[in-house]
This record gives C-alpha cells, sequence and structure tokens, in this order.
C-alpha cells in the first residue's frame, strides 16, 4: 500500500481506497490485477455514497434533536453541551497562542537571518571587486612589457575568489552565532509549554514529527 | 430564517476577528482533538481564511445562484483537506458555541434556530458536491513525484513534478502545493509550462525568508519526494483562445513562470498574437531562466523579450520593470498582464495607473494564505495596489 504513509492514521477515504496500490511479490500465483482494480473502484463509490450519506444524517440527526429537545422544552439546549468545557477552550487558545509565538519567532528569526546574510554577502562582493581592481593595478604596475590582458583577468578573477572564500567562512560562523541565539530563544518558548503540557496531555495528533519542525 | 437578523449577528462576531476565529477552533479541537491534525502548525492565515470564506457566505445568503457554486466549490476543495463527513456536525456546534460566546446577551434562541438551519444547509451542500466529486472520481489531490530539482539562484529552485494522474490546467493558472515536510501548509504556485505530454510541470520557488512552505521546496525537498498538488484554478492570468490584442507581459523575478507557460500555449495555437515579455531582477544573476528565455524569444519571431535589472552594480543600466515597460511604449494597444511578488505588482501596477492605462487593460492575480482563493479570483490591479499599501 504505497499512497498510505504511516503517519496518517485516519480511515481510508474513497481516494485513497481507488488509489492503493498493492505490491507484488514475485512470481507467485495473485490476483487479476484488473478486478482488483475493479473491486477497489466499486468499493471506493460505495464507501463514498455511505460517507455521504451518513454525514447527511448525521447533521440531520443533530437538527431533529435540537427541534425535538426545543419542542418539548420550550427552548433550545445552552450551547454549552456538557462535553465543552471553557476552561478547556481556554487551555487550547492558550497553546495556540504559544505555538504562534514560536512560530512568529523563528520565521521572523529566519527572515533577519537571510537579510543579514544578504546584505553582508552584497558588502562581501563589493569590497572583493575593490581588491580585485587594486590588485589589477598592481599588477600593470609591476608587469612592464610581460603584460597580458588574459593575465590582467586571471589575476582579478584569483583575487576575487580569495578574498571573496575568506570572507564568506566568517560570514559562516557569524550565522551560526545567530541561529544559535534564534535556538536559545526557541527553547525558552518550550520551556514554558512544558509545564502546560505536563498538566494536560498533548493533543492528538493526526500524523507523526519524523523530525523537529526548527531544524 | 431571518436573513437579517443573521446578517447583523455575524456583523457583531466577525467585529471580533481574530478573536473569534481562535475561540471557534479552540473549541473545535476540544471537541475532537483529532481534528487538530487537519491543520498546520500555525493556524494565522487559517483564521483569515475562514472568516473571509464565512463571511462571502453570510453576506451572500439570499443570493442562491451566487452562493450555491460557491459552497460546492468549498465542499469539493475540502476533501484536499481530509475533512469527513461525520466531521460537520462537530464543526457546526463548534460555530454555534462561538456565535453564542461572541453575542453574549444578544445570542437568542431565535438565532440559534435560524443559525444551525443555516449551517445545516451550507454543510449538506458541501457534503453533497463533495461525495459527488468523488463519484465522478475527481481526485482529492493529485500525488506528484518530484523527478527534478535544480537550484538556479540562492534562493530559487526550479523543481520539476510528474503527477501520477492526468492534471490538466490552462497556462496561467495556479496550482496548490503540500508537502511532507510541512504538513497541510498549502501554498499557490503556477506552472511554468504548457501542458505536455508526459503530464510534468516545472515549478519556479523562490524560498520566501522566514516563509513556511518556501523554503522546505527549496533547501529540503529531493528527487523521488512526493508532493500533493490540488485542482488547478484562476481566471485572470490565462489568455482566452481565440483572436485578441497584443499582450504586454511584466514579470517580476519567479513571475516569469506562468509567462513562460503562456507562451508555450500561444506557440501552439495558430492564432498569432504579438507578444512582448518585460522580464526583471534585482541582479543578473537572479535571472535565472534568461537561457531558456532567449531560446523561446529566438525560436518565436512574434515574441520580443527585454531583460532589466534593478539594483546591480556591476550594470549600468538600471530599470524596474514598469520604468522599461513605460520606456519602451507605448502599449496602450495591449493587454497588460503582470506577475511577481507583491510589492513588484503593486508598484508596476501603480506605475501603469499612473501613465493612464486603464484598470480594465491590466490583469493580475495572487493567491495568498489569508483569503480562501477562489475569492481572490476578480482581484483588480487597484485592490493589488491598496493592499501592498495597507500593509
Amino acid at each position: 500500500m504505497s499512497t498510505t504513509p504511516q503517519h496518517r492514521r485516519r480511515p481510508l477515504s474513497p481516494h485513497e481506497i481507488r488509489t492503493a496500490r498493492i505490491r507484488q511479490i514475485g512470481f507467485r500465483k495473485g490476483y487479476d490485477p484488473g478486478e482488483v482494480e475493479a473491486l477497489l473502484q466499486r468499493l471506493a463509490e460505495e464507501v463514498a455514497a455511505r460517507d455521504g450519506r451518513i454525514g447527511t444524517l448525521l447533521a440531520e440527526n443533530d437538527r431533529l434533536q435540537r427541534e425535538l429537545y426545543a419542542r418539548r422544552h420550550g427552548a433550545l439546549p445552552a450551547n454549552t453541551a456538557p462535553e465543552l468545557d471553557e476552561s478547556a477552550i481556554n487551555r487550547q487558545l492558550q497553546a495556540q497562542q504559544y505555538v504562534e509565538e514560536m512560530m512568529a519567532a523563528a520565521q521572523t528569526n529566519a527572515a533577519s537571518l537571510v537579510a543579514q546574510s544578504k546584505e553582508q554577502a552584497r558588502e562581501i562582493v563589493v569590497a572583493a571587486r575593490h581588491t580585485a581592481e587594486q590588485a589589477v593595478r598592481e599588477y600593470r604596475a609591476a608587469a612592464g612589457p610581460s603584460y597580458t590582458a588574459d593575465r590582467e583577468e586571471l589575476t582579478r578573477l584569483a583575487t576575487l575568489a580569495h578574498w571573496a572564500i575568506r570572507q564568506f567562512s566568517g560570514l559562516r560562523s557569524q550565522v551560526d552565532a545567530t541561529d544559535d541565539a534564534a535556538r536559545q530563544e526557541l527553547a525558552s518558548i518550550l520551556d514554558r509549554i512544558g509545564p502546560i503540557l505536563q498538566a494536560h496531555p498533548p493533543i492528538r495528533q493526526s500524523y507523526q514529527e519524523d523530525e523537529p519542525r526548527f531544524g | 430564517m431571518d436573513v437579517a437578523a443573521l446578517k447583523a449577528s455575524w456583523a457583531q462576531v466577525s467585529n471580533l476577528g481574530d478573536q473569534a476565529a481562535s475561540y471557534f477552533y479552540a473549541t473545535l479541537f476540544s471537541l475532537d482533538p483529532g481534528l487538530r491534525g487537519l491543520f498546520a502548525t500555525s493556524m494565522g492565515g487559517q483564521r483569515d481564511r475562514l472568516l473571509t470564506a464565512l463571511g462571502h457566505i453570510v453576506s451572500n445568503v439570499e443570493d442562491t445562484n451566487r452562493l450555491v457554486p460557491f459552497v460546492e466549490q468549498l465542499g469539493r476543495d475540502h476533501r484536499r483537506f481530509e475533512v469527513r463527513p461525520e466531521d460537520y456536525p462537530t464543526v457546526g456546534h463548534a460555530l454555534l458555541h462561538t456565535l453564542a460566546y461572541g453575542l453574549g446577551p444578544d445570542w437568542t434562541e431565535q438565532l440559534a434556530a435560524d443559525w444551525s438551519e443555516a449551517y445545516g444547509i451550507v454543510s449538506s451542500v458541501m457534503m453533497q458536491s463533495a461525495a459527488a466529486a468523488n463519484e465522478q472520481n475527481v481526485p482529492a489531490w493529485w500525488d506528484a513525484e518530484v523527478v527534478g530539482h535544480e537550484r538556479r539562484t540562492g534562493d530559487i529552485a526550479v523543481l520539476t513534478v510528474r503527477p501520477e494522474r492526468e492534471l490538466r490546467y490552462r497556462a496561467g493558472q495556479s496550482v496548490a502545493i503540500e508537502s511532507h515536510l510541512r504538513p497541510k501548509v498549502w501554498r499557490y504556485f503556477s506552472p511554468a509550462n504548457a501542458q505536455r505530454s508526459d503530464g510534468t510541470m516545472d515549478f519556479h520557488v523562490r524560498a520566501v525568508a522566514g516563509g513556511q512552505l518556501s523554503p522546505a521546496l527549496v533547501y529540503q525537498c529531493h528527487e523521488g519526494d512526493v508532493l500533493r498538488l490540488g485542482a488547478p484554478i484562476g481566471t485572470r492570468l490565462t489568455v482566452p483562445p481565440g483572436h485578441g490584442p497584443d499582450l504586454l507581459l511584466l514579470a517580476g523575478g519567479t513571475g516569469i513562470a506562468p509567462f513562460k507557460a503562456m507562451v508555450e500555449e500561444l506557440a501552439a495555437n495558430p492564432v498569432e498574437r504579438k507578444v512582448t515579455l518585460i522580464l526583471g531582477a534585482a541582479t543578473r544573476w537572479e535571472l535565472y531562466d534568461r537561457i531558456a528565455i532567449q531560446q523561446l524569444a529566438e525560436a518565436l519571431p512574434w515574441l520580443q523579450v527585454i531583460g532589466v535589472v534593478s539594483d546591480d552594480p556591476t550594470v549600468e543600466q538600471s530599470a524596474t520593470v514598469a520604468e522599461a515597460a513605460l520606456q519602451s511604449g507605448p502599449w496602450y494597444d495591449r493587454m497588460v498582464y503582470v506577475c511577481g511578488s507583491p510589492a513588484m505588482v503593486a508598484g508596476t501596477c501603480q506605475s501603469m495607473l499612473d501613465a493612464g492605462y486603464s484598470a480594465a487593460s491590466i490583469r493580475v492575480e495572487q493567491f495568498d494564505d489569508k483569503t480562501y482563493a477562489p475569492l481572490r479570483e476578480d482581484l483588480t490591479p487597484e485592490d493589488a495596489v491598496a493592499e501592498v499599501t495597507r500593509q
């Protein structure tokens, strides 16, 4: 079943049934692929039709129950149904707020990191070009009759490359330092979320993280 | 159903804006924590989309001819988000609870009955159209394998993907893309090629600093990854078939993508139109697709290409796309298409409007993550300018 990644735990949808692929192993006797395909198609259609009907019936049931309640009691049920607990809603609100804060911090850091790096890269290129032109002037002055245009261009390019490489490795260590600062900021937000998560078990996710989102 | 009361109560709740939307999702996830997994980690754009879509429904509630196609599309689209029919009553419950919270003492039994009825109708139309789309074998999304990933500059990559089933689209349309690297984050991109016989599609992606999906597509995505693509949408950047005015295409950066597709599509068309493409970038290095564009210009006599850079110290003459357009014009008889970053689109539209080009002759399209996409299909150049100015 190649189309169902492990992290999706919800029941198979009609689309998933329709596009399901069953891996063939070796040359053993098996089922007629055409028949399997036809069966999957039929199943997908039937499940889709049933899903649609179940949904309509549930909605209709919900509506009728409200109407019944209203007729019996002369009023609609209080919309704070028993399973709706304001403190749970508030916990959700708070958790989401922390998540947004963390995402915003990560995004701002990423954006400023990129902007700084671009600006510095630009400055490095400008400075490298300047240094290269100076090297070319020195070459011209020193070359005398052995001057060639090719050597001038080589001098220019070599100086440019040397200078840029040296500077970029400096930039990299600066980027790493900024990255560390960003990680610390995110870790401090995680520390604040920790106690909330311990007090209330984390909400179920339909996918599992196999790598940290902020790597 | 008391439509006036419905609208008035919505106006009151939507005044709370983000707060109401946050409360709605908190209620929804308390009712069914499993539903949290249907959404991205960051919910900011999601809240905006909810408010715009709900607002559109409420304000068109008595206009069935407009409302029904919209709600049907909403229903088909929600298959992509893996919403099941049994989730609809939960959403209705959360919605009514949010309205009660937002209206406080103004929440009456009559309003509860009206909203319940309205939601019941909308959700059953959504479910029916979703079920109908499933029965007609319309995919909820297309799985597409990345068969090519090429970094062109520090932050631009060209991805080639092969959808597992046929995905038909027009040049200039957009498709939403999701990657397992950032679950549930969908962003719109416009294919950079006209429909090919092998079905492959090219996407030009620039890593937006601090963006949610684009950096993952540029730096982490590999050949062999499987992306999900949504159904193509958009009408503003497509060229109506048959005879029509000549075209002026103004592209900034990766905004070249839909125009490249458009030129390819026009090349396959027996009706010839003159096309001038002005392609701009900050520096020469950022003109990442110039070789392919030059080849197109050499092969197609009706295509003229002008490349400009606006911020390159090694180039003597620098100009923005708008400046180049106005200098090389006049283009009053042309249909003008603009595509690029929101700032580039806004700036270019403003310059063209100031120079006397009519809003009706300028076509733009931008799908952001703040508005439910089909609601942006009639974006005008003035809207595009206003949005950027407001920010």
